[in-house]
């Protein structure tokens, strides 16, 4: 995870500006002036990766990460945190900067079948943002 | 056809223009230019003719410039990857087609600036939502009982149970945390969930004179559900989220 930028104050993490690639993404990826058809740079699994993201919270494997999680609720009463899903495939596909890595997360998180593509609500207040 | 074409990165008022040398996206890194049409101007680079794959560092490139160039400046954020065909397309299909379209946005956005807060609950969340729904207690116990095989469906039933206790949840506190913000921005817009746990990913349209106002109003949010969630948040940034043309909703 990079933070080089952000710091703690308060309660609030801050980072100047967008600090790892995800955040990048959901910055510029589908927001800004579009003219046209004038958008055609091939972002080739990038995009895909940050869609999937956005799927994954209504599959069955994240019911079973919750059912993990709650399982062990009382058991161990130290909370340790699931992982960081978006953040750990991020870094991974910083790393790799290429196809292969970032379609290789894709079929690992969704299995490479194509799911409809949910977009982001766009208006205030529509507020259930997800599934 | 000419072997280079035009890399556009934003659209401003050619008089707060400021003089930047750096070099822009693209194998080339190109040295930004500036494309004019009347009192409005283009910020572009030269990229390779055809198709362009986006590296990391692009993706960043892109955004640190409209960063760098948006103290005291009114900038309107091209989309990552727009490309025309030459200078001249800019002019015409860009500053000059759409003149009035982008005076009036510039107007609109002169002195604003976008503020993204990410709200993400603790895992601990789910103590919560064990507690607060007896069924998920109790199919949480029956599945305690069982090996992972034999307790699969249940174990995504419960799962299940849970992802839907927990956006009852999310709904209620984003709600909470938008009525205690959104009186010190301007406009705001819900965007995807970035994760599993996520209670909220918003971008908001601040007035710069009340940017201190509105991180006085995030902290305290922040702080009353500190043991609930976490906060991040992000700018200020170029108001990537509030820049739609016509036809589009951002200003409708």
């Amino acid at each position: 995870m990079s933070v080089t930028a952000s710091q703690q104050r308060g309660y609030l993490q801050r980072s100047p500006s967008p600090s790892g690639l995800y955040d990048v993404l959901d910055l510029i990826l589908d927001k800004g002036l579009v003219i046209d058809v004038y958008v055609r740079v091939s972002l080739i699994g990038i995009e895909i990766l940050t869609i999937d993201a956005r799927i994954v919270i209504a599959s069955v494997d994240t019911y079973l990460r919750f059912a993990e999680a709650v399982n062990r609720l009382d058991l161990t009463e130290q909370s340790r945190d699931l992982p960081e899903l978006v953040e750990d495939l991020t870094s991974g596909a910083a790393r790799g900067k290429g196809r292969g890595v970032l379609q290789g997360a894709k079929e690992a998180l969704v299995g490479g079948d194509d799911k409809e593509k949910p977009r982001p609500a766009r208006r205030r207040r529509t507020s259930s943002d997800d599934e | 056809m000419s072997t280079l074409e035009t890399y556009v990165y934003g659209v401003l008022h050619v008089d707060t223009a400021k003089v930047v040398a750096t070099s822009g996206v693209g194998p080339l890194m190109g040295p930004l230019r500036r494309v004019t049409h009347g009192s409005l101007c283009a910020l572009v680079s030269d990229v390779p003719a055809g198709e362009l794959t986006a590296t990391r560092e692009d993706l960043f490139r892109h955004t640190e410039i409209l960063q760098s160039l948006m103290h005291g400046t009114t900038i309107l954020p091209m989309r990552f990857g727009t490309i025309m065909p030459d200078d001249e397309t800019v002019a015409s299909r860009l500053l000059e087609a759409r003149e009035d379209e982008l005076e009036q946005l510039l107007e609109e956005l002169d002195g604003r600036v976008e503020l993204t807060l990410r709200a993400v609950y603790h895992e601990s969340i789910l103590g919560e939502v064990v507690a607060e729904t007896p069924e998920i207690a109790h199919l949480n116990e029956r599945v305690r009982e069982q090996s992972p095989e034999a307790g699969y469906y249940e174990r995504i039933r419960l799962g299940e149970l849970v992802a839907t206790s927990l956006q009852a949840k999310r709904e209620r506190d984003a709600g909470a945390i938008i009525d205690h913000l959104q009186p010190h921005a301007v406009d705001m817009m819900i965007g995807a969930p970035q994760h599993e746990r996520a209670v909220l990913n918003a971008a908001f349209l601040v007035d710069e004179r009340r940017i201190e106002r509105f991180d006085a109003a995030a902290d305290a949010i922040a702080r009353s559900q500190a043991e609930r969630m976490r906060f991040r948040y992000t700018g200020p940034v170029p108001p990537f989220s509030f820049v739609e043309l016509e036809g589009s909703t951002a200003w409708g």
